[in-house]
């Protein structure tokens, strides 16, 4: 009889963004997920920003780690592999993402878990993967965007690439991480045996520009910055801020624009097509732009989008955290967090009719340490303070 | 790396009734790991990474040749790897009935309409269960299946609006700027199949399958979680900071002595900073007290960028790169696709391969995101031709003769060919 994701045990030595996100998704459908940080210091992202004003305390890391129970191993003492092995010998995951050159040291290489649990499936996430000249690299966000491709498509020609917002290299590598994790679990319990993903950061990113790649591949076309800023298919700045004004293709959809932007003069026959929107680009945008700077953005989203066309409001957080159809979707988590107070976040990125979601507080440092070295390792309270005495925990 | 020979899901079902890249992406990732995957299209309407339907649009597409040009676009070929192809009209009772039959024998059905259409054709989620309560079923509606805009129309563009991730990024001082590419799409995808996998995982403990619902909006809004919480939390708005980081400085973009050739740095601790200092020939910054914390380098950042300009102007991307590198500063060249490609790093583990479907020729591919057991999930099968295995699936599946078959192909409910007007010269 095998168990489902409800009380799933997974060992989560990860930090950063990739890793717990992914560990955070499993955590909100009721993993048990007991995320294991170094003593001292923790995950360094539990100083991400944002920060709660006044206080040290990163909403972020709260969100990447809520609903996990957390505790402190020191896995370069003997001491340390030892307990996180009894940890993974009754475990069905674990996640981790301790840099190449330190995993045989920590005891977190595949061999050694495999050794602790033969059932083990266990997930590698780490900038460049476990092998190849780049292994022990250092990286950060904005060179993984860089050698990942989205850099050189992203910006204005004639100004530098640019990145974009926050920490998207290493979610996008999450989201693999989740499903390489279903995957090596999956394979785990179907085959009795251990098995292990080997996931990149910079391969996920790539695999993401799999149509820009394949472009080169097929044509020998370097996509570049600018690249997709077109006529009618782009941000335009509106009354209140700014608007995506998208009129894909030369299909019929051109033909409602006259009724929105109320100009009959837009419905000339030689803007019908793609091709003639951007050849008569300026004609065209000097006719669409009085109705576009005179609306606000959600005005502009709801009614293009009433009549069909696809049409999107820039939105900044305050927008998102007043969506009446989020609100109706009930998408928002909230919680206290503390330290910080309530918390009102995006929750589930998808839904299971029958498998609930919820979410509860990230752990302080070694908030946990007592409940999982005393309740699932069976240590007495005196072993416990011992390890922590030693600063193994 | 050698290749897989067992897979995790080898022996799963998986109809697939996606169309363009998010759903397809899904099922891919699915194909992949080893399950049947069984892409469903029609003579009707093929999926529309195969190219556009009219004829005025194709002639933008000469390029890849006269010939069947639905079976040359890249677009479509990449995403739909490692799986069958057959096609069906849903429009048809038969169609209907044969997609009912295959339903019976699967273990996934995955659709992107827009809400409602699978009840139109009579397959609502509900009529499967009933007909296969172990089915699990995906739908990726672009905002949700339920809501006050569950109607809407959503683009991966517009979803990167809508998240909020086009609003941050951009120049300090100037417009948001959209990627560009496709963002939102491969982000659902490659959560669905994730979520696929956990409600599997969930009925080898229930014995029932399950919906599984990916709002495309929802899993990208969660991508700019730290923007909404910084609102939530501190009562602010983050603004647009270009290359900039919120903690590390300096970090920056840069252009070398190669034309549009550009080098991203990121002085991750003050230790990097001391060594990137020395090596810009600013020793004396590297001591100075006044830039010795990240803080005091946001304030100057002007001046730090501008000395660093300086320095990567005067050499080429590739020597800067090394330089960096050497003084253990965290740095990255802004890569071109013929970079990528050619990458020593990418090339050692075996990310490209080589396919070759019937049409298109031979090109390299991007293989699989992540290696498993020490080997690429490799391409077993180059996506389908159109209807490529209407027999194979229909006759072996499901028993249907010849005859049978040849009433289908007679009266359209599947079919080789299109019959939208795709190339008429």
């Amino acid at each position: 009889m095998t168990g489902g994701i409800r009380g799933l045990r997974v060992v989560d030595v990860t930090s950063g963004v990739a890793g717990p996100y992914a560990t955070r998704i499993l955590a909100g459908f009721g993993a048990d997920v007991i995320k294991v940080e170094r003593p001292g210091a923790g995950d360094w992202s539990r100083r991400l920003p944002p920060v709660k004003d006044g206080t040290q305390h990163s909403a972020y890391f709260a969100w990447l780690n809520a609903g996990k129970r957390g505790v402190t191993l020191d896995l370069s003492s003997q001491r340390g592999r030892d307990a996180l092995h009894r940890l993974v010998a009754r475990a069905d995951v674990v996640v981790e993402s301790v840099r190449p050159p330190r995993k045989a040291a920590f005891g977190i290489g595949h061999d050694a878990l495999a050794a602790a649990n033969p059932r083990i499936a266990s997930v590698s996430v780490t900038n460049f993967g476990e092998t190849g000249p780049y292994r022990d690299r250092r990286a950060s966000e904005i060179t993984m965007q860089a050698l990942g491709g989205m850099m050189a498509r992203n910006g204005s020609r004639g100004r530098p690439p640019l990145k974009m917002w926050g920490h998207q290299a290493q979610l996008i590598a999450g989201a693999n991480v989740l499903q390489a994790t279903m995957a090596a679990l999956l394979w785990a319990r179907r085959s009795g045996s251990a098995h292990h993903a080997d996931v990149a950061v910079l391969e996920c990113v790539l695999q993401f520009l799999h149509s820009t790649l394949m472009k080169w591949s097929f044509e020998r076309v370097e996509v570049g910055r600018d690249a997709v800023a077109a006529v009618a298919n782009g941000v335009y700045p509106c009354a209140d801020g700014y608007a995506g004004v998208i009129v894909p293709g030369s299909g019929k959809m051109w033909r409602r624009i006259p009724e929105l932007m109320e100009d009959e003069r837009l419905a000339d026959d030689r803007f019908r097509t793609l091709g003639g929107r951007v050849k008569y680009g300026d004609e065209v945008d000097a006719l669409m732009l009085p109705w576009i700077v005179t609306h606000d953005k959600e005005e502009i989203y709801h009614r293009a989008q009433a009549l069909s066309l696809p049409f999107a409001s820039v939105r900044d957080a305050s927008d998102i955290l007043a969506s009446r159809h989020f609100a109706e979707r009930g998408y928002f988590d909230q919680w206290e967090q503390p330290g910080i107070g309530m918390m009102k976040a995006p929750g589930a990125p998808f839904r299971l009719d029958a498998l609930p979601w919820a979410m509860s507080p990230a752990p302080s440092l070694g908030e946990h340490n007592s409940a999982v070295f005393g309740g699932e390792l069976d240590m007495s309270p005196d072993e416990v303070a011992a390890l922590t005495e030693a600063g193994v925990a | 790396m050698p290749e897989q020979t067992a897979l995790p899901l080898q022996g799963l079902r998986v109809l697939d009734l996606t169309t363009s890249w998010a759903g397809p992406w899904c099922t891919k990732a699915l194909g992949d790991l080893g399950a049947d995957v069984i892409k469903i299209e029609a003579v009707q309407a093929y999926d529309l990474t195969r190219g556009p339907t009219g004829r005025e649009d194709w002639r933008a597409y000469a390029r890849r040749g006269a010939e069947r040009p639905y079976e040359r676009a890249d677009t479509f070929l990449k995403p739909n790897r490692n799986k069958r192809g057959i096609t069906l009209n849903l429009k048809d009772a038969r169609g209907v009935e044969l997609f009912r039959r295959l339903a019976a024998i699967s273990d996934v059905v995955a659709e992107n309409y827009a809400p409602g259409e699978m009840e139109r054709f009579g397959i609502g989620f509900d009529a499967l269960r009933a007909l296969n309560p172990r089915l699990v079923l995906l739908r990726m509606p672009a905002i949700g299946a339920s809501g006050p805009e569950r109607d809407y129309v959503g683009f991966g563009s517009t979803l990167e609006m809508l998240s909020g991730i086009t609003g941050l990024t951009g120049y300090a001082g100037g417009p948001p700027m959209k990627s560009g590419f496709w963002y939102g799409d491969p982000i659902s995808g490659t959560h669905a199949a994730g979520a696929v996998m956990m409600a599997l995982i969930e009925r080898e403990a229930t014995g029932s399958g399950q919906v599984v619902e990916v709002a495309q909006i929802e899993a990208l809004t969660g991508f700019a979680a730290d923007a909404v919480l910084q609102q939530s939390v501190n009562g602010r708005l983050f603004e647009r900071t270009g290359n900039r980081d919120l903690v590390h400085a300096p970090q920056g973009c840069y252009e070398t002595a190669d034309e549009d050739a550009w080098i991203a740095i990121c002085a991750q601790t003050d230790a990097e900073w001391r060594a990137l200092a020395r090596i810009i020939g600013r020793a004396e910054w590297s001591d100075d007290p006044a830039l010795a914390t990240a803080d005091n380098r946001h304030a100057r950042a002007g001046e730090i960028d501008a000395a660093i300009a300086v320095w990567a102007c005067e050499r080429t991307q590739a020597a800067a790169e090394r330089e960096l590198a050497d003084a253990g500063v965290t740095a990255g060249a802004v890569y071109l696709n013929r970079q990528i490609f050619e990458d020593a790093h990418v090339r050692s583990r075996s990310f490209f391969e080589e396919v070759t479907p019937p049409v298109a020729g031979t090109h390299e591919y991007p293989s699989s995101a992540y290696v498993l057991d020490g080997a690429r999930l490799a391409t077993r099968r180059p996506a389908p031709t159109l209807g490529e295995h209407n027999r194979e699936v229909l006759g072996d599946l499901l028993g249907l003769g010849d005859d049978a078959i040849a009433a289908l192909e007679r009266d359209h409910v599947i079919g080789a060919e299109p019959l939208v007007d795709v190339w008429a010269g």
